[in-house]
């Protein structure tokens, strides 16, 4: 079943544009870039599933958009992380620590210490 | 905050769908002209960079379908595309539509119009009620020790007793009243309410006041009456003044002190009163009120309202203190009185009443039901077929990517609506129904105003009903059909041959169990038909044909001493044999399944018994009536030995009495002939009379056609008060003219005594079958209704299956078969599927009319015309069903269809 692979991907995809919001408020497009930058590559985001991820954040009132005027003069929707937006962030990046931690220390472990 | 914002965007995305559409496509046109653009500056050919950018971001649509799902509105989104497309599919084949929707209407009009019944009984609220401090008191002082109402006397002492209660009120059994207007004298239904109820039940009138305690007491303040509100606006045109205008009740002039509230139509359930008379105005207008301080004469319904913080147990228990109390004080009425006390709410009618009022609806509950069952599996059946022949469409629909739940949700809603449509329908249906049942004609002598309403609540039951219907008539099917074998249904030409067998299963299932409803419900229809005819037929003992009949109350035209009545009444007999076609006219305290006067009885014995406690079948009651001499005449009942009374003297007291052959036989054996010349005692031990057998009559039944030889005693008629007198005139030719002759001449002798009830005595007798033409008549409906769907079930099944076989009846005759053989083998088909709904329906319908035997007469509950004869009418139409469907596979060209695939 692919549904519960992407909802990890998906997870994932929330917290990396919540994150990357917390910068600068952003439009879609410099925002893939700006994942696909910082990521170096590792993540191969398509795209396009940037979308309903945002369409997401923004039902549950954790980013806002907006209409503006882009870097070179096009009309392009903005989004901007809220406080709830921020907070949400911030548990999110404390359970990802516990997560990976966790799974950090099972990789770890060496056969003596079992 | 979140939550606002998040409710904001929910309702845009709902609300202002084309914008937010809009605003999707131009964010992800910018997106990909970006990547285009940068794609360029990496130094790809415009097309790379164009495909490239397509590549990465994913299909559009496919990210436009995830976004709209991330709006949270899809479910409402898909609601109204599903509402607008199956509105679309139904206006597509309107004939199919039309017949469901009818189908629905009807079956839910039916259901709900009989739920509104059932509601009036067991479910409207009752003015006043509501409050928990609303509580009723019964008496069980009666040998069976059941709750029942208690004398006025009682009621004084119970209201007395205690100090409880903010205030206690009685009423009594609904009375029919003529009310005299300027068209007439009109018989209105009226009750009578003590001074307390008022308060007891915070009915607050609209105009004037109610009553006061001192109109409770007879002859102490004027006559009074209030107006219901429905009343005062129809029969009074809503007279502003009518309070202190008089009226006139049963001849009697009575003044308006109020109209009731709005909403209030009385306190007995389903029936509703127009007048209201305080006690003391009724033993004046209603000589029946008159010994209303007997202790023993228990009319009174008691309400009672206890003071704020007072508990129902506490109630209990002081009534139950002053219950006892009077059980000691007066032992010859009231011996070991205790009182049961019940919230108001808790009671319908009354403790007992209520015990039966339950079965009853569910009985009429049962049959709507049943025949709305067989309603939905009709349509379910077509719908099944219907999906069977869309299966295309739908492979089609899932083959290009439709979820199955978004199919089955779209198919729901198809069906939803036709349930809606149905339902709305048939509430109109059920209006319709609902009048046409309260005015059915109750062989009584009043109209009975039967309170049936479509209220809320019916409302919403009806629009449950409906939902339900849609969703009952179209889950199965729209499963069934979701799930086809994509490629097969595809690469089948006509998209039918792959029908799985299961759908088919069902369908035959579905017309089984039809066939079965309407076979039980035809079985119980012809049943009740015997059993009519076979009372319709019955010999009473006494002659029908010539005969009509007329009840008075002379006492209310002011004759109220025996001379003056018997006067009265002798003028009035008189007046009636002047037209010669009057054969002659008798009097009579009552006649065979009279109301007035009804199961009135007398002590009887012989002389040289004497009563022993524990054996007074010696001293048997014995059914009475007392009669003027040609009252047998009239009757055309026989006297068999000695004779007639002779005529008495007005108020004389004749110590003469005529017997039944029963009567004759149970004292004196099998011989009538020495009972005339006996002597025997009647009346209460103490104060029996001795008098004197003059005749012996042929029996005949007075009051039930189940106990037809009945013993019975016959007593002169000479004018002793007897509520309400009931004179028999007998024609030679047809008696159609008399009843208005009664009335005529009544009204030329003295207008100010009214007509209680006049017609003929076959109409008269029409009360012994009532309940059998009011069962046969709903069943026949209903079952008819139900036959008719099963038979274009059962067709639309066989013609369906037809056209599926096709193919194989022309390979059939192209290898030879004859046309007969293909009727046969389609004939076949049919009968097979209605031989087990014909042997299922037989046998509930055995079972069931095991259930209807108490009111069935003459006729075996496992009758076998009835059970054959609706077996065999099932059968004809199965053949009828089938023959049509059969005659057409038969007319095809093998060649043709063979080639047609």
């Amino acid at each position: 079943m692919p549904n519960h692979k992407s909802e990890l991907l998906l997870g994932t995809l929330d917290m990396l544009a919540l994150k990357t919001l917390a910068l600068e408020p952003m439009h879609g497009w410099g925002l893939s870039l700006r994942i696909e930058q910082i990521s170096q590559g590792v993540f191969q985001i398509n795209q396009g599933s940037l979308y309903p991820a945002l369409q997401r954040l923004k039902r549950k009132g954790l980013i806002t958009s907006e209409w503006r005027m882009s870097e070179n003069n096009r009309r392009a929707k903005y989004y901007e992380i809220t406080r709830a937006g921020k907070k949400q962030l911030k548990q999110e990046v404390e359970e990802w620590g516990r997560v990976t931690g966790a799974v950090n220390r099972i990789l770890t472990v060496s056969p003596l210490e079992v | 905050m979140t939550v606002l914002r998040s409710m904001r965007e929910r309702f845009r995305a709902l609300f202002r769908r084309k914008t937010v559409e809009d605003e999707m496509e131009e964010e992800f046109r910018f997106h990909l002209e970006q990547a285009v653009e940068r794609n360029i500056k990496r130094g790809m050919s415009p097309e790379e960079a164009h495909r490239t950018a397509h590549a990465e971001f994913g299909g559009i649509e496919r990210r436009k379908e995830q976004t709209r799902d991330e709006q949270g509105v899809r479910f409402l989104i898909n609601f109204g595309q599903n509402l607008r497309y199956a509105w679309r599919i139904l206006r597509k084949s309107p004939g199919f539509s039309l017949l469901a929707v009818v189908i629905i209407a009807l079956g839910i009009g039916a259901t709900t119009a009989m739920f509104s019944i059932v509601n009036s009984l067991l479910f409207a609220p009752i003015y006043g009620d509501d409050s928990p401090q609303v509580i009723r008191i019964y008496t069980n002082d009666y040998d069976d020790g059941k709750p029942r109402w208690n004398s006025y006397p009682d009621y004084l002492s119970l209201s007395e007793g205690t100090d409880l209660f903010t205030a206690m009120g009685a009423t009594s059994d609904i009375f029919p009243f003529s009310l005299v207007t300027e068209q007439g004298a009109e018989t209105v239904l009226c009750d009578i309410f003590s001074a307390g109820l008022f308060p007891a039940l915070e009915i607050i009138p609209h105009l004037g006041r109610s009553f006061l305690p001192d109109e409770d007491v007879p002859g102490v303040a004027q006559s009074v009456v209030m107006v219901s509100y429905t009343s005062w606006k129809e029969r009074h045109g809503g007279d502003p003044d009518i309070v202190g205008k008089t009226l006139k009740l049963n001849g009697y002039p009575v003044t308006v002190v109020g109209v009731g509230p709005p909403g209030f139509k009385g306190v007995f359930v389903g029936v509703v009163t127009e007048y209201w008379v305080s006690w003391g105005t009724a033993s004046l207008i209603n000589s029946a009120y008159a010994y209303m301080d007997d202790r023993g004469n228990r009319e009174c319904n008691i309400f009672g309202r206890m003071k704020a913080g007072v508990s129902i147990e506490q109630a209990r228990s002081a009534l139950g203190v002053v219950a006892m109390g009077l059980a000691e004080q007066y032992p010859d009425t009231n011996e070991g009185m205790s009182l049961t006390v019940m919230p108001s709410s808790e009671v319908r009618m009354d403790p007992l009443m209520d015990k039966a009022l339950l079965p009853l609806s569910g009985f009429l509950m049962v049959i709507v039901v049943l025949v709305l069952l067989v309603a939905c599996s009709n349509l379910a059946g077509f719908l099944l077929m219907r999906a069977i022949s869309r299966r295309k469409e739908i492979t089609v629909r899932i083959a290009l990517g439709v979820g199955r739940k978004r199919l089955i949700a779209q198919l729901l809603t198809e069906n939803a609506l036709l349930g809606l449509i149905g339902g709305v329908l048939g509430i109109v249906v059920a209006a319709g129904l609902a009048s046409a049942i309260a005015s059915y004609r109750i062989p009584l002598p009043f109209a009975l105003g039967l309170d049936f309403n479509i209220d809320g609540t019916v409302l919403a039951f009806a629009l449950i009903l409906s939902i339900m219907t849609g969703l009952l008539i179209g889950l199965i099917p729209a499963i069934q059909s979701s799930k086809p074998d994509l490629v097969t249904a595809l690469n089948d030409a006509s998209g039918t041959s792959t029908v799985s067998r299961q759908s088919f299963r069902l369908r035959n299932t579905f017309i089984i169990a039809q066939v079965t409803v309407s076979i039980v419900l035809l079985i119980g229809a012809v049943l009740f038909l015997r059993s009519l005819g076979y009372r319709k037929n019955m010999d009473f003992g006494f002659e029908s044909e010539h005969q009509a009949i007329a009840a008075v109350d002379v006492a209310l035209g002011g004759y109220s001493d025996e001379e003056s009545a018997a006067v009265f009444l002798e003028r009035y007999r008189e007046r009636m044999l002047t037209h010669p076609e009057v054969e002659s006219v008798a009097l009579a305290s009552r006649i065979p399944f009279g109301l007035f006067g009804a199961g009135t009885q007398i002590r009887v014995r012989l002389p040289e018994v004497t009563v022993v406690e524990g054996k007074e079948e010696e001293n048997p009651a014995i059914q009475y009536a007392s009669v003027s001499p040609d009252f047998f005449e009239a009757m055309g009942i026989r006297v068999i030995r000695g004779e007639t009374f002779p005529i008495f003297a007005p108020g004389s007291s004749p110590t003469v009495v005529i017997v039944n052959e029963a009567l004759a036989e149970l004292l004196w054996g099998n011989a009538p002939a020495p009972a005339v010349g006996q002597s025997l005692l009647v009346g209460k031990e103490g104060s029996e009379r001795s008098v004197e057998v003059i005749g012996v009559v042929t029996n005949a039944t007075f009051k039930s056609p189940r106990e037809p030889d009945e013993p019975f005693i016959y007593i002169p008629f000479t004018g002793r008060y007897t509520m309400t007198t009931v004179m028999i005139a007998r024609t030679s030719g047809s008696p159609v003219a008399l009843p208005e002759l009664f009335r005529q001449e009544l009204a030329s002798l003295d207008s100010s005594v009214p007509v209680f009830d006049a017609r003929t005595m076959e109409e008269h007798l029409d009360i012994v079958t009532f309940v059998d033409r009011t069962a046969a008549v709903l069943l026949s409906t209903f079952g008819v209704l139900a036959m008719i769907m099963a038979s274009i079930g059962l067709y639309g099944t066989i013609a369906f299956s037809v056209s599926l076989r096709t193919r194989e009846v022309g390979i059939r005759m192209a290898m030879g078969a004859g046309k007969s053989q293909v009727i046969m083998m389609v004939l076949r088909q049919g009968i097979r599927l209605i031989l087990i709904g014909i042997v299922v329906g037989c046998a509930i319908g055995g079972l069931v009319s095991r259930l209807l035997s108490k009111m069935l007469m003459g006729v075996s509950t496992l009758d076998p015309i009835s059970f054959i004869g609706v077996a065999v009418l099932f059968f004809a139409i199965t053949i009828m069903a089938s023959y049509f469907p059969a005659l057409r596979a038969a007319k095809l060209d093998p060649m043709k269809t063979l080639r047609y695939e």
